[in-house]
């Protein structure tokens, strides 16, 4: 049985909202092919389906990196 | 005339809170339904005619416990159903639990309730009913897939049910608002919206978007039959 690294396991995600076979956290997440407001509702979303965290359309707009958005998750790594 | 007796779900804040506030602040009684039994008891503890009823609508059995709770008050004048919540997402995002529970709370109720409410005929003459619909039924807002289609469910539930309880005096009505300033509302789309979308939204309601009490207004006035609905 496996230890679960969560930033592993957050990356995976946003990779599947993002629609990209995978990201990495230093990545700017609206860089990829389908980017755009629709996919910006999903991460919201995934993250209060995941992560139970309430984050909004502005936190969004101020996140560059997958990284800010583990953040905002509360994914630490 | 008397006190009348009525239920109001989603008591406990919003538009439901407000037309509970509207119905006892006039001296009528009230069973007032929601989930939050510390919000009902704050409302309630105001008003010597409201009655609460802490539970959750999505479950199995739920317009049973209602019914039971409001056989105390005798004969109902009227029913309305604000209760219900959103769950937005990516139509490829839903959670079936949330999209059951959606369907279960915004159209199974009403339908059962309903159902209750001709049955047993316990209702006074004239009483009314109001079932809250959204603009987003038939709107194409992104992420609510799962909300329109219980809202369109809902809507399905009126034409039929105003049909078959009319001769029995009952007059079903549906109130379908656009955006409402609501916990829900800033939970949701508020939160959520882009700016450009917030922006398209509040070009429909250049006088700011209405209150919960002014979708109460409203919502009383089509329970006192002083409008269409």
């Amino acid at each position: 049985m496996g230890v679960t690294d969560p930033m592993r396991e957050f990356l995976d995600r946003v990779a599947e909202v993002l629609e990209v076979p995978e990201i990495g956290a230093s990545d700017d997440f609206r860089a990829v092919p389908m980017w755009g407001s629709l996919m910006g509702f999903g991460l919201i979303v995934m993250i209060g389906q995941k992560y139970g965290r309430k984050v909004s359309a502005a936190d969004i707009i101020a996140a560059r990196t997958v990284s800010d958005l583990a953040s905002l998750a509360g994914v630490a790594g | 005339m008397g006190a009348r007796a009525y239920v109001v779900t989603g008591a406990s804040s919003g538009i439901g809170e407000a037309v509970a506030r509207r119905i006892l602040s006039r001296g009528d009684a009230a069973l007032l339904v929601a989930r939050r039994e510390d919000r009902l008891a704050a409302l309630a503890s105001a008003f010597p005619a409201a009655r609460i009823l802490a539970c959750d609508l999505s479950a199995e059995g739920a317009a049973d416990r209602v019914a039971a709770a409001v056989s105390a008050l005798g004969p109902l004048a009227g029913f309305v159903h604000c209760a219900g919540f959103a769950a937005p997402a990516p139509i490829g995002m839903v959670e079936e639990s949330a999209a059951r529970a959606l369907f279960a709370v915004h159209a199974l109720f009403p339908l059962m309730f309903l159902g209750w409410l001709a049955r047993r005929r316990n209702h006074a003459d004239g009483a009314s009913a109001v079932l809250v619909s959204s603009r987003s039924a038939r709107e194409a807002d992104v992420g609510n897939a799962a909300y329109a289609s219980a809202k369109g469910a809902v809507e399905g539930l009126f034409a039929t049910a105003r049909a078959e309880l009319a001769p029995r005096g009952v007059r079903v009505a549906l109130y379908a608002p656009s955006e409402v300033d609501t916990d829900m509302a800033r939970e949701t789309w508020m939160r959520t919206a882009s700016p450009e979308r917030i922006a398209e939204i509040m070009a429909r309601h250049p006088g700011g978007l209405p209150s919960a009490d002014d979708a109460a207004a409203e919502i009383v006035a089509i329970l006192d039959g002083e409008e269409k609905s």
